[in-house]
């Protein structure tokens, strides 16, 4: 005959809002976590998620506001990755969609790295429509990046990549 | 660990989603076979600093009404992006309807500056 003990029932305390906020709070000002904003960590992370993703469609987003640094970064994990070649865009602000240029690019499954998406997101006032057109191809075709299918690593800086966060709000990384 | 997500998560399924994905990446990167606290945490912080980009300064006056009444505001450009970016949630309950912030929104530095200094005015 089965038993129920009262261990089966025991529910769990619920924590008030409250403390979950103050324990995130905690947290954020906690030393060890901070470990997530390091550069080397990012990198570390950059390719374990590359390698989860090999041959797959992934979307990456690297903040990243020094272009030498973009280089050494991505040599870095070229060194890392030898398992697997990397194809590079370099983007100069001329093209008319994002999406369709990515497409043309050789090489899938092996990773996309494609550099300079600030040209197609001008910060100035002059060049608001090409930054409309392509916050909105972001959003809108989103779904049609999956035809890629190969991981798609944009380097960007800060501004961008807020920029996408606030205005082109779907247009989100894919985790690990 | 489980319930430490769930509850950041703000109830929300697919940031415990991302939330469990995120701790699973940061385990792996530890070469560890098992997630620990320490990814738990991290994953948490990574969430964290992905909520506080998507904070406008033009939202903090919503956010700041959110979080006083529980309730929702004028139906608005601004309450609308509050809504679609999750930076507030609706939780229904019954017949009941409420809202809160994202817990990580809450507990955000920039929020958090803001809500002082708005408690600060009041009392002055």
């Amino acid at each position: 005959m089965s038993r129920t003990t009262d261990n089966a029932f025991e529910t769990k305390s619920v924590l008030s809002r409250d403390s979950v906020v103050e324990s995130i709070v905690r947290l954020n000002e906690d030393e060890e976590s901070a470990v997530v904003g390091d550069r080397e960590h990012q990198l570390r992370r950059l390719i374990q998620t590359l390698r989860n993703r090999k041959d797959r469609f992934a979307l990456i987003f690297v903040v990243c506001n020094e272009a030498p640094l973009r280089r050494k970064l991505t040599q870095e994990v070229k060194e890392n990755l030898s398992d697997q070649d990397l194809f590079e865009l370099h983007l100069t602000g001329k093209e008319n969609s994002l999406l369709d240029n990515l497409l043309r690019i050789s090489g899938a499954p092996h990773p996309l790295f494609v550099f300079g998406l600030e040209n197609l997101l001008p910060s100035s006032d002059e060049d608001k429509l090409r930054r409309e057109e392509t916050l909105q191809e972001l959003q809108l075709r989103r779904e049609q990046f999956r035809k890629l299918s190969r991981p798609l690593v944009l380097w960007m800086p800060e501004y961008a990549y807020t920029l996408i966060g606030q205005q082109a709000v779907d247009f989100r990384p894919t985790s690990g | 660990m489980i319930n430490r997500l769930i509850d950041v998560s703000g109830g929300h399924i697919s940031d415990l989603l991302l939330l469990v994905r995120e701790a699973v990446l940061e385990a792996q990167i530890d070469g560890a076979d098992k997630i620990a606290e320490a990814h738990v945490n991290r994953s948490i912080r990574s969430r964290a600093l992905e909520y506080t980009r998507l904070i406008e300064s033009s939202y903090l006056d919503t956010l700041w009404d959110v979080d006083q009444f529980k309730t929702a505001q004028s139906n608005n450009d601004v309450y609308r992006a509050v809504i679609f970016k999750r930076l507030a949630l609706e939780y229904i309950c019954g017949n009941d309807n409420r809202l809160d912030l994202h817990p990580l929104v809450a507990a955000s530095e920039v929020y958090r500056r803001y809500k002082e200094a708005k408690v600060n005015e009041s009392n002055n």
